[in-house]
């Protein structure tokens, strides 16, 4: 409380001990200043009112601060080099931050969270349920807005995923690795097949700064390194994390990735780089990736594509589409209704959704929201958002260039939000 | 529980800001999130675009409508062409470079080019609060008659601080976010055999003058490392823009020098850094020729600065 209303509240209280002594005013023609005082300090006591600090109000004051600096946190660094002096004054609202001392013990907790991976130890694995428990979440697919931070992309990162491997008679898969970093690293890699949800896992060593790439269908051995890649044949995803020897994020953060899968006869190829998760606090590697945005970056909330509509008779894109939970521990596949908002230019917004479960393909002309004559502009913005699951994706564009050249390319998404989910390897 | 649920939500509160203080810090540009300033390497247009064309695609990722500054920066010349473009809520807008796009009702009008070069838009707004700023984000893909198609996603430099928009951009991690200092990339080596392999590399100064039109000159300092973890170097020197094919930089970038099929390549600028994409182009085993954008790892970051018309 500032001092102009402390001195006004003890006038008004004055004012009011006067009232109430009138009284003793109407009996003698002086004033009665036993009265007074009596009056005066029973409303001291009664509204506790001290002429030193006041702590009453205070608390509100206090739960509110730590809400508003959340937001201010973030901006902070840059507004303190950037503002001048006068500015910090003005942010006066700096110097509650600072007061509420509490939020910053709440951080030291969190060192104490390293103790979390050794709870984990503790706990039987199968515990920690894969399938978010958010299913209701969805129900409303769009009107919410999208909380949580998406995954930063193309930094060197401790989880990655490559949401479209294929290998087959008319196609094939180049998978790129590198080790961003000038130490050895170890990864723990899963194939996860789309047709039953079966998974095949192996470990590769990367040497320091390594590049390695091999083809699905052919694998990769490297007895120096204890590195085998098994054939992979048919369609599905890739999973990669790196199983730090070391709990320092720079062990954990050192990795990206991307594939080309290209037709043999034609040539159509679609180069993506993988969807990366960086890993956000320290700590030993136990095959439960946390994908919660503590441990490691959250799963996007909504996928964001700029699409090319589909033309009568014209070649047709698919979306490609997996959940980020998967516990390949129990083989238990996660399934999911994903929500597609569609924007055309004209910000008219349709929408349509399809199940998903491991992994799904779904061309453009399953839509028809996505066709030309619906939507009457060239281009959509297409929201993909998965009800039970968030979900990693990729759109691979086909269309029809100069002199009705057939042109494939990946079309990878913009991510929006975040949101909790696990992936358990076995 | 109480506590325990308290401990997740702190625990949660304290990873969000880890998170921030990532982004927010100085370092490589997070990439695929709403940003405020777009930069496409390559824009391609050949023969007016019956050789080589692309399409431009931009879209805003928030309910408001979006006000853009855009500059197509040609190559050769090193000429900034500006225009300005407004995007609806989540409007997506494309078009081809080769045509431009014209609509009255939007006041937004782009000019066709017949150049190869980059095209830099910015989030144009007058209120300050930092989400207002970001906003877009973009892809490109670039086609040809010959069947070769490179789609890649723009750079995207995110807003860190509430501000108005000003012609001077500066990427210095505090107002905008900081240019990569190293950009990693696995690459296929160059091989004149069967199947062939020919990639190519683009390049573009982050630090641009187009106010007075001062071409940013930097040299450009590459490192590859191949399979067995050994190291090679090259060096070029870049002014305003430039494409090359690998083998025309140095021949470590052949399977001959490398040894291996693929190879780990770090491009770093010396006097400004740089953006770059590599263009993979290589043959499958039934001799078809194949062609696909290959995007860059950030690592680290600098500050450099964009000074608008």
């Amino acid at each position: 409380m500032t001092r102009r209303a402390r001195i006004a509240g003890a006038i008004g209280l004055i004012a009011m001990a006067l009232t109430l002594a009138r009284p003793s005013l109407a009996q003698t023609s002086g004033v009665d200043w036993t009265a007074v005082l009596r009056a005066l300090g029973g409303a001291l006591d009664s509204w506790r009112l001290s002429p030193f600090a006041v702590r009453t109000p205070t608390p509100p004051g206090r739960t509110r601060t730590p809400t508003m600096p959340r937001t201010a946190t973030a901006t902070r660094p840059p507004s303190a080099t950037a503002t001048p002096p006068p500015t910090r004054t003005e942010t006066a609202t700096r110097v509650p931050t600072r007061t509420a001392s509490p939020t910053r013990t709440a951080t030291l907790t969190r060192t104490a969270t390293a103790t979390r991976p050794a709870t984990r130890t503790f706990t039987p694995r199968p515990t920690s349920t894969p399938v978010p428990t958010l299913a209701n979440d969805g129900q409303v697919a769009f009107l919410s807005a999208a909380q949580g931070a998406p995954p930063a992309q193309k930094l060197a990162s401790a989880f990655v995923v490559f949401p479209y491997i294929v290998s087959s008679a008319t196609q094939e898969t180049r998978i790129e690795l590198m080790n961003m970093t000038a130490s050895e690293i170890e990864l723990q890699c899963f194939y996860v097949r789309a047709s039953d949800c079966i998974e095949v896992g192996f470990f590769v060593t990367l040497t320091a700064n390594q590049p390695l790439s091999w083809l699905a269908d052919d694998g990769a051995s490297n007895p120096l390194t204890f590195s085998a890649v098994p054939p992979f044949d048919g369609i599905g995803e890739l999973k990669c994390a790196v199983a730090a020897r070391r709990p320092d994020l720079s062990a954990h953060n050192a990795l990206q990735g991307r594939a080309l899968v290209y037709e043999r006869g034609s040539g159509e190829t679609v180069g993506y780089t993988a969807v990366g998760f960086q890993r956000l606090s320290p700590g030993g590697y136990s095959g439960v990736i946390d994908l919660d945005g503590f441990t490691y970056e959250s799963c996007p909330d909504r996928l964001h594509f700029a699409v090319l509509t589909r033309e009568t008779g014209g070649p047709v894109s698919e979306l490609i589409t997996v959940p980020c939970a998967e516990d390949l521990l129990t083989q238990t596949p996660t399934e999911t209704v994903v929500q597609l908002a569609i924007i055309n230019e004209f910000e008219q917004v349709f929408s349509s959704s399809y199940r998903l479960k491991c992994l799904s393909s779904q061309a453009f002309s399953r839509f028809i929201t996505l066709s030309k004559s619906t939507l009457g502009t060239d281009s959509a913005h297409v929201i993909a958002r998965g009800v039970s699951s968030p979900l990693i994706g990729l759109v691979i564009d086909r269309f029809n260039g100069q002199n009705g050249t057939l042109h494939t390319t990946a079309n990878e998404p913009f991510l929006e939000g975040g949101r909790d989910s696990t992936v358990i390897f076995p | 529980m109480l506590s325990l649920s308290l401990w997740r939500a702190g625990a949660r509160v304290a990873g969000v800001v880890l998170a921030l203080a990532g982004t927010a810090a100085a370092g490589a540009p997070p990439q695929r999130l709403p940003s405020a300033v777009l930069v496409y390497p390559l824009i391609t247009v050949e023969g007016g675009g019956g050789t080589v064309d692309t399409r431009v695609e931009l879209v805003n990722l928030t309910s408001r409508p979006v006000d853009l500054k855009c500059v197509y920066i040609t190559g050769v010349s090193c000429r900034a062409i500006d225009f300005s473009v407004r995007l609806t809520p989540n409007q997506p807008l494309s078009w081809l470079a080769s045509r431009g796009v014209f609509n009255t009702s939007s006041f937004t009008a782009v000019p066709p080019i017949n150049a190869s070069g980059e095209l830099k838009c910015l989030v144009e707004t007058d209120e300050v609060p930092v989400d207002r700023h970001n906003a877009i984000q973009g892809r490109a893909t670039v086609f040809g008659a010959d069947g070769q198609t490179i789609g890649y996603s723009a750079v995207g430099f995110l807003r860190l601080a509430d501000g108005m928009m000003e012609n001077v951009i500066p990427l210095d991690g505090v107002t905008y976010s900081q240019c990569p200092d190293e950009q990693h990339f696995v690459f296929l080596s160059s091989e004149l055999g069967n199947p062939a392999t020919e990639s190519e590399i683009i390049l573009a100064p982050c630090t641009e003058d187009l106010q007075n039109l001062v071409p940013t000159t930097t040299t450009i300092q590459f490192l590859v490392i191949n399979e067995f973890e050994q190291q090679l170097s090259a060096a070029t020197t870049v002014t305003c823009y430039a494409r090359r094919t690998l083998r025309q930089i140095s021949q470590v970038f052949t399977r001959a020098t490398l040894g291996s099929e693929t190879g780990h390549l770090i491009v770093r600028g010396v006097q400004s850094p740089v953006l770059s994409m590599l263009v993979d182009r290589f043959e499958t085993p039934a001799g078809v020729r194949a062609t696909a954008g290959n995007e860059p790892a950030m690592r680290g970051g600098r500050s450099a600065e964009i000074l608008l018309p």
